[in-house]
């Protein structure tokens, strides 16, 4: 596989990485850099994509490796992405199942601004270059995310004797191509248990990537888009597990990614 | 196509209704009242004290919002990466240790899914860690 034949490029960026966090883990509580250290791997399955108003069939794996270090209200990760090629042999959804990779730097704040809202910012720096923004699913983006998130402190009442946390966010993404996203969420927490309703639509960009016109070199990056996606997710202690679907309603991909996470918090953190 | 507009649907109506369901009372102890067992008074209730009143027991029990001195049980806000801010309730070192106060006592105002809810005390708030 494309992934595990990669692996060495991937370990050369992360090691350095993990090596500082398990140094800085080791030092007294008092001398601590870092407040936590989240590990996430996710795999999407791609089987559909629709664009306009044709719909392709490509058969894309795409693995997505994140490490992301906490300090405070601030993060900063890398984060490795690589697109595979599934079961195509030729034709147009062989075209649009074309093997990616890429690599990005993560950061984000968290701003609380009081009991029920919470302000996060989050972005995104391509670092590979050679990246083709004409095709589909290009593996790398730079772009950043503003969210403002209301939530329950308390919980807004009991179910089994549990209480489940009710949240809603919205938001807009702006890429490094001007593609302006609006996106807004809904979702509800229980013992664990969550789910969330998202929806996403983008103001500006290319409606019809299959004809682009001048913009045939960023049509993908550039895709105007919308969606839907719902997801599950269980929290069993520092690990994560999470599932999520995405259908498209204007322009984008049908998928399905599935998520495993893992955080560890330091103890100068708790 | 008609599976993923009825997911879609399915999930609206499940969001939609967690956040049309009635919330009876507003403020931080909504969520601890409904706790309580049938047999305690609330004796006094402000905006970050509750008083509670267990009359088979003559005994009373503050809850704070806030670290406070006169406070058995607090509650403080915990931040933790990757999920929302979310209240956490702490027993007061003086509380929790107290051999007069035992825990089936004052575990006597609750149900027992709040009793689990309480954290043990903050190591700083221990006696027997030494600190101040």
């Amino acid at each position: 596989m494309i992934f595990f034949a990669r692996r060495v490029r991937l370990r050369r960026v992360l090691l350095p990485v993990l090596f500082l966090s398990a140094f800085s883990a080791g030092k007294p509580v008092k001398a601590q850099l870092l407040d936590d250290l989240t590990i996430r791997y996710s795999f999407m399955a791609i089987t559909g994509s629709t664009l306009k108003v044709e719909t392709f069939e490509p058969s894309l794996y795409r693995h997505n490796v994140a490490l992301t270090l906490g300090r405070g209200p601030a993060t900063l990760g890398l984060l490795f992405q690589v697109t595979e090629r599934g079961h195509v042999d030729d034709g147009v959804d062989f075209f649009y199942s074309k093997p990616e990779q890429g690599l990005m730097l993560t950061g984000g704040y968290d701003f609380l601004l009081s009991d029920r809202m919470r302000l996060e910012g989050y972005g995104r720096l391509g670092l590979t270059r050679g990246h083709d923004f004409g095709q589909p699913l290009y593996a790398t983006d730079t772009d950043l995310r503003v969210n403002l998130v209301v939530f329950d402190l308390d919980g807004a009442g009991l179910l089994r004797g549990m209480p489940y946390f009710r949240s809603g966010y919205a938001g807009v993404i702006v890429n490094r191509f001007g593609r302006v996203q609006g996106i807004a969420g809904a979702g509800v927490w229980w013992n664990g248990i969550g789910t969330y309703l998202t929806g996403f639509y983008a103001f500006n960009g290319v409606r019809d990537p299959l004809h682009p016109g001048d913009q045939a070199d960023r049509a993908y990056a550039r895709l105007q888009n919308a969606g839907v996606s719902l997801s599950l997710s269980y929290d069993l202690g520092p690990v994560m597990a999470g599932l999520k679907r995405n259908v498209p309603l204007l322009n984008g991909s049908n998928d399905l990614s599935v998520t495993l996470q893992i955080r560890h918090f330091f103890e100068s953190s708790r | 196509m008609t599976r993923y507009v009825l997911i879609i649907c399915g999930s609206l109506l499940l969001h939609a209704a967690a956040f049309v369901l009635p919330v009876e009372a507003q403020g931080a102890w909504r969520i601890v009242k409904l706790y309580l067992k049938s047999d305690v008074t609330v004796v006094r209730e402000t905006k970050d004290t509750l008083v509670l009143f267990h009359p088979g027991l003559q005994d009373t029990l503050v809850l704070a919002i806030g670290r406070r001195p006169d406070a058995d049980i607090y509650g403080l806000t915990e931040r933790r990466r990757g999920s929302n801010p979310h209240r956490i309730w702490v027993a007061a070192g003086r509380f929790w240790n107290n051999p007069g106060r035992p825990r089936k006592s004052w575990g006597r105002f609750f149900h027992a899914a709040f009793l689990r809810l309480i954290r043990p005390p903050l190591v700083s708030d221990d006696p027997r860690s030494g600190s101040p």
